[in-house]
């Protein structure tokens, strides 16, 4: 034992010395454990932990319209949001941020709530351009960052929005185009390894695969057209205080859609103003039961088939007929009608008389070939087919009721398609709206009417135009060919006297047809219900803004000679062509 | 620094090498928080090194000292009384993440529960030694210094500083024990501070909080036991010979206290194994020359203080590494030597010098 002067035992020191050189040991032990035999585990925790691979997003493809002007462009932009360190410095800068640059209220309440929610991470703008982002980096501010962004831009504003539709906060497409042609537009993605501190702040970033750029898409829309279009559909749906309303504007010889727009629209630059009632295309998805307009089908398929004497007259039984214990009438008391007068005054006994001269197989064989119950296959998401009762299921009145469009419904675009089929001379053209781009679909042409019922036909609808229902819709100096629908509306199983679509289509000029158009308005109540009164004018002004725009003059100016050549004096190049081909 | 003829430099050598790695260790953990804290990377390091030179200019002082001061009962005393109303006057300080520790001069400030360390050491010591005859009349005897710890002890608590106040009563049980106390009180003694341990943990249940840590920290690796999982990733991750200098990724905000309480999982991450285990090294070497010189005095106080101060550097340093390596809870205790933290450094760098002047046998 060592002992000191009188009563210390040293042996106590020697003991606590021991038990500290055991713990010596163990915390050796222990660090050869953690940094020798498990360095890998925890060498891979901590990879786990601190990297991440992040997506890339590449730029998104333009879509342009058929003469090259932009609809839809990315742009560079900047989302700006705020480390929140410290709340009372927080709420000091987005203070001075509001008074550089307009939040709005609800927005800034909810900044104001995810700061005191002691959120870190607080976008405050989301896409914003280049101007706002210096405004609000001249203030200096600490904790104030930003992130280069991409931002689909519409630069066209409604125009054409139910076209190309829109994308989300991440670029995604939504509507239309944008969804429809989504894989194509988006392009390919990068990735990039990103090193991470623990307050989620990058401090290495290594790219591992650049993004590809998405491709772009030409549409065989016309801006100009559209644009004319768009404006007239949303004019005849407010001032007829109608529920919506649609129009398409094709080129009935190759099945291009040069305009397409429907009432409500929203901004696809806002996506606040994508509500459910504004996002529909109408002109390909709204169902609805065509009425009169669909005689067009009807009467060219008994033409097609029946051997009719267009001399003879049909007895349209004054205005009221019961066929098989249903009762059609007509607006008018119609006694005896020549069948071309039968389309251009739209009776409906006429055409139901017209109709049970062919027997229901061939019928329903010719409204399947027009189309009716069929997807168009145009290049747009969330196209309706209608609905064409199969024959078996057709009743004793089901033949008649089709006759004069109701008992199927149809779309708008399915109409439009249909007509072209006399306008183009005999054929089924599948409408499209890609003029280039991805190759999705090969369209196929089916001659569905001879040349001679084509011819009779385009008659009949002149007629309508001439001295018929649609006189609202002729234009002067050009011949046009069309067809009025006011049909009930069935409400609650019954059909309305009071709810209609009223629409009309038609194509310009008769002989060589340029343009084909359809209008429809979905419950009219200014006082006019009927096709001729609310679609037909609208027909009318669009069709003859767009002729002019396309450079195709009215027929007796083309007689004239010397303003012929003064005008192809005057116009460039691409647009003598047009209007040496008007002949 | 002119040393002085007999001085202990097998002493001074660790000393030195962990006071060099530590500054440097303090630069890399603390140069991106004083960055942002501050906008300059070397705030933290240059308060760092101004307190080494505090320290060493007091180091320079005791051993050129012709006194023993730290035997002289006035010392002893004053230095007791300071470190009490020193203690009071934290209750006045401004609360800082629920704590008040700290004493505010200036842009300074210093921690006086760190300067009751060697006020206790200091006084015990001198108790042990001078009042001998005490220690033979039972519990009675030794009330006095028990009340002494005790109200230290409390005031500590309040703080609250549990770290602090365990390792108050871990030293003041060594020094009771090495001074000759009887097993029986001892125990008697553990188990009061034992169940007055256990209530006040029950009044301040982070500290219990801290305790399940050590059990159960991967159940949930964002609360409690996220620092201890960080600092294994660190330490882990830097292998046997580490990332390398100023490389730890794991000081970016994943370790809260990467330049103070954790600074050692800092230097395993950037120096590996290796390191660690060179400053473990470092430290069984400085407890062995403590230890021998405890051994070789012939006096009691001087044994009291040596052994004293070498076991509170000592078991310090392993419970702040038991911590960083998982083995024990969560305390709040820095790593002397190596830690940023000034009154720690400054007090720790005096009692060192203490135990040099006391190894140099200058004293008898």
């Amino acid at each position: 034992m060592v002992k000191t002067n009188s009563s210390v035992d040293k042996n106590r020191l020697i003991i606590l010395s021991i038990a500290i050189f055991i713990w010596f040991f163990v915390v050796i032990a222990r660090l050869f454990y953690v940094q020798v035999l498990n360095a890998e585990k925890f060498k891979k925790i901590k990879t786990r932990q601190n990297e991440r691979i992040i997506k890339i997003t590449p730029e998104r493809g333009y879509i342009y319209d058929r003469n090259g002007k932009v609809l839809a462009l990315t742009s560079k932009s900047y989302s700006i949001y705020l480390e929140n360190k410290n709340q009372r410095e927080s709420l000091k800068e987005i203070r001075q941020i509001s008074k550089k640059i307009y939040i709005q209220p609800e927005e800034y309440k909810k900044i104001l709530r995810r700061i005191k929610e002691k959120r870190r991470f607080i976008w405050i703008l989301r896409k914003t351009g280049e101007e706002e982002k210096e405004k609000i980096f001249s203030l200096n501010l600490k904790n104030v960052h930003a992130i280069k962004d991409k931002k689909r831009h519409y630069p066209n504003m409604r125009i054409g929005c139910h076209i190309l539709g829109t994308v989300n906060i991440d670029n995604e497409g939504l509507e239309g185009i944008e969804k429809y042609f989504d894989n194509y537009l988006k392009g390919k993605r990068g990735e990039a390894i990103i090193k991470q501190d623990a307050r989620r702040k990058i401090y290495e970033a290594k790219i591992i695969k650049r993004p590809e750029k998405g491709e772009s898409i030409v549409l065989t829309i016309d801006l100009i057209l559209q644009y004319i279009a768009q404006r007239e559909i949303t004019k005849a749906v407010i001032e007829n205080k109608a529920i919506n309303g649609t129009i398409i504007v094709m080129n009935p010889m190759t099945g291009e859609v040069l305009a397409m727009a429907s009432y409500p629209d929203y901004n696809p630059n806002n996506l606040k103003t994508l509500r459910r009632d504004r996002r529909k295309n109408l002109a390909i998805e709204l169902n609805y039961e065509p009425g009169s307009i669909f005689k067009v089908i009807t009467a060219s398929s008994v033409l097609e088939r029946a051997k009719l004497n267009l001399l003879k007259p049909i007895y349209c039984e004054d205005g009221r007929f019961n066929y098989k214990g249903e009762v059609f009438t007509d607006h008018t008391k119609f006694t005896y009608l020549s069948p071309k007068e039968i389309i251009s005054h739209s009776s409906n006994i006429g055409t139901i008389k017209l109709s049970l001269l062919l027997k229901p197989k061939e019928i329903y064989r010719f409204e399947k070939r027009f189309g009716i119950g069929y997807r168009t296959g145009i290049e747009l998401p969330g196209e309706s087919s209608g609905i064409l009762a199969p024959l078996k299921r057709w009743s004793g009145v089901t033949q008649a009721s089709m006759a004069i469009g109701y008992g199927l419904l149809t779309t708008p675009i399915q109409m439009l398609t249909a007509l072209n089929v006399i306008a183009s001379g005999g054929y089924y053209i599948p409408p499209t709206i890609v003029k280039e781009g991805p190759i999705l679909k090969k369209r196929k042409e089916r001659r569905v009417l001879s040349n001679k019922t084509v011819k009779i036909m385009k008659s009949f609808l002149k007629a309508v135009v001439d001295y018929g229902t649609g006189k609202k819709a002729s234009i002067e100096g050009f011949t046009v060919a069309g067809k009025t629908g006011t049909a009930r509306k069935a409400i609650n199983g019954k059909y309305s006297t009071k709810h209609y679509f009223s629409s009309f289509m038609g194509f310009v000029p008769v002989e060589k047809p340029r343009l084909s158009i359809i209008v429809v308005i979905n419950d009219p109540q200014n006082n006019k219900y009927y096709g001729g009164e609310v679609a037909a004018p609208v027909f009318k002004t669009v069709a003859e803004e767009s002729l002019r725009h396309l450079g195709i003059f009215p027929s007796f100016l083309e007689k004239n000679k010397l303003i012929f050549a003064k005008a192809e004096d005057t116009k460039q190049n691409g647009n003598t062509d047009e209007i040496s081909r008007v002949n | 620094m002119v040393k002085p003829p007999g001085i202990n430099k097998k002493l001074m050598v660790p000393i030195i090498l962990l006071t060099i790695i530590g500054a440097i260790a303090v630069f890399s953990a603390s140069a991106i928080l004083s960055s942002e804290l501050y906008g300059k990377p070397h705030y933290f390091f240059a308060k760092h090194l101004f307190y080494l030179l505090v320290g060493f200019a007091i180091m320079y002082f005791v051993i050129r000292s012709k006194t023993e001061f730290y035997k002289a009962p006035l010392f002893v005393y004053s230095l007791l009384i300071l470190t009490i109303i020193l203690l009071f006057l934290t209750f006045s300080s401004p609360i800082i993440n629920n704590t008040q520790r700290w004493i505010r001069f200036g842009s300074f400030s210093f921690q006086p529960s760190e300067l009751a360390k060697l006020s206790i050491i200091l006084y015990l010591s001198y108790f042990f030694s001078r009042k001998r005859e005490q220690i033979n009349k039972g519990i009675y005897g030794i009330v006095v210094p028990l009340i002494i710890v005790g109200l230290i002890v409390i005031l500590i608590i309040k703080q609250p500083d549990f770290g602090t106040a365990a390792m108050i009563i871990i030293l003041s049980g060594i020094i009771f024990y090495l001074g000759g106390v009887g097993i029986k009180y001892l125990l008697s003694m553990g188990t009061v501070f034992l169940m007055f341990g256990a209530i006040a943990l029950y009044f301040y249940n982070y500290a219990l909080k801290r305790i399940v840590t050590l059990f159960d920290y991967e159940s949930d690796p964002l609360g409690r036991g996220f620092q201890i999982i960080q600092s294994l990733i660190a330490l882990g991750s830097g292998g046997i010979s580490g990332v390398g200098l100023a490389d730890s990724t794991q000081k970016l905000y994943y370790l809260p206290y990467a330049h103070t309480d954790f600074i050692f999982s800092v230097i395993g991450e950037e120096g590996g194994f290796i390191m660690t285990f060179f400053i473990v090294l470092l430290f069984i070497y400085f407890a062995i020359q403590g230890i021998k010189i405890s051994l070789k005095t012939k006096n009691i106080q001087n044994y009291l203080i040596a052994s004293g101060i070498t076991f509170w550097i000592v078991i310090q340093t392993l419970i702040n590494i038991s911590v960083v390596i998982g083995i024990f809870p969560p305390k709040g205790i820095p790593l002397p030597f190596l830690s940023y933290g000034g009154s720690s450094l400054v007090v720790l760098i005096f009692a060192v010098s203490i135990l040099i002047k006391i190894g140099s046998g200058k004293s008898k």
